[in-house]
């Protein structure tokens, strides 16, 4: 194992959380991400996403330290980069990104409030970085298709057209609010592994 | 023939690095003329940099087989422009075809390229330009935690038994993350011994939990007070 640089023992501390808890995220991706992944479970991203942000989350409640959660998300991505399961680069750009929200909403004040709008944020990001891809493979004709399957539902559900976008809010509100129960539940697993953690006393 | 290794010059890196981002910059308008120069532009370069790469995407069935559908699919479904004896194609649907295979070509080559030279030793040292170091090691330790972690889910999914699954994955999630940390502090403490002039780590420490540090640990934080 390759010893990490000599540094203070804050710096030393902090990064030895980071490789430990980025390699557990990155285990969970590789082994069980990348089997859902070939079994084309349909919303993977999005449900790998809610879970990371819960996990992120529950991380910060045991370690409240700033740039944790973002430290933990990139090793886990580097993890994920050296996995020899197919495609990675989209993967690592998703638990960077959703690591990087999940820890700028885990700065605002509170407890509760962040982790909901942590929580929520992630699976959002997933579908945008969906939409980015399908972009970047298909060109603009996706957006513009995506753009006519709103309206047809809009049609279909008799919706004026100035009122479109409520069909794709809805959808979105209800990615939020799964994110969030996930956010919330994170907490509680963070809570409930520090419990334990100070039932059982410092490490032998 | 001597074996061609990919190229590792900086300016090199730095000729590929525009030249993929062409090949993504070419992408978005979406014409026809444009992919072709993209996916000749991602070709060259995977030829340029790193040879055995593109022997990697010489698959020809494979090729022939989706530049087949995607085209008998854009010429058949799209409007039709005009008539193949009694067959109806349409060209704007055959180019739309074309543009998706040649976009195929071209990004997969791009992600060949990058994968291949996704090594551990260039992670490393990406992250230390970025000057980050320590993620870099951090990256190294967490992969060689990552064995341990894997057994330790199995270990930790099965210790938790005749309760709901959504109950059990919670509790294993929780006796997981009560391990990830005493691992960490475990580390630490070895650190701080190694500091001392303490003993150093020793190899069965890590017994079958590949560096957990299981001797530490009971066989399931689960199974604690």
């Amino acid at each position: 194992m390759v010893a990490l640089p000599r540094a203070s023992d804050a710096a030393r501390s902090f990064w030895t959380y980071a490789a430990v808890y980025g390699a557990l995220w990155g285990a969970l991706e590789v082994t069980l991400g990348s089997l859902l992944h070939s079994l084309r479970v349909p919303f993977l991203g999005a449900l790998l996403a809610m879970a990371q942000g819960a996990f992120l989350i529950a991380v910060h409640t045991m370690r409240p330290k700033r740039g944790l959660v973002l430290s933990v998300s990139l090793v886990a991505a580097l993890v994920k980069g050296l996995s020899p399961a197919g495609a990675v680069l989209p993967p690592m750009l998703a638990i960077c990104a959703q690591g990087a929200l999940v820890e700028l909403f885990l700065t605002l004040p509170g407890r509760t409030v962040p982790a909901i709008l942590a929580g929520g944020i992630a699976p959002l990001w997933a579908v945008l970085q969906s939409l980015l891809m399908q972009v970047l493979y298909f060109g603009g004709a996706a957006l513009s298709l995506y753009g006519r399957l709103l309206q047809a539902v809009g049609r279909g559900t008799g919706l004026p057209p100035d009122r479109v976008w409520v069909t794709a809010a809805l959808p979105i509100g209800l990615l939020f609010l799964c994110g969030a129960m996930f956010g919330l539940w994170g907490r509680r697993l963070g809570e409930r592994a520090l419990l334990r953690l100070e039932g059982e006393g410092p490490c032998p | 023939m001597p074996v061609r290794t990919p190229r590792r010059s900086t300016m090199g890196a730095l000729a590929v690095g525009l030249a993929v981002l062409g090949v993504l910059i070419l992408q978005f308008p979406g014409t026809l003329a444009l992919s072709v120069v993209s996916a000749a532009l991602a070709l060259g370069v995977l030829a340029w940099a790193d040879r055995p790469a593109l022997a990697e995407l010489w698959r020809p069935r494979f090729w022939a087989l989706t530049a087949a559908v995607a085209l008998l699919a854009g010429a058949i479904l799209s409007p039709t422009t005009h008539y193949l004896g009694p067959l109806p194609v349409s060209v704007e649907g055959s180019s739309l075809a074309a543009v998706v295979v040649l976009r195929a070509v071209a990004l997969l080559a791009v992600v060949t390229l990058g994968v291949r030279r996704l090594t551990e030793a260039r992670l490393v040292a990406l992250a230390a330009r970025l000057g980050l170091p320590a993620l870099g090691s951090a990256g190294y330790r967490a992969l060689a935690l990552l064995p341990g972690f894997v057994v330790a889910g199995r270990v930790e999914w099965g210790a938790v038994r005749g309760k709901g699954r959504l109950a059990r994955i919670g509790e294993a999630a929780v006796a997981l993350l009560v391990r990830a940390t005493r691992v960490a502090e475990g580390e630490l403490l070895d650190g701080s011994d190694e500091a001392r002039g303490g003993p150093a780590p020793r190899d069965e420490d890590n017994g079958a939990m590949g560096g957990l540090g299981a001797a530490r640990l009971p066989a399931s934080s689960s199974e604690s007070p």
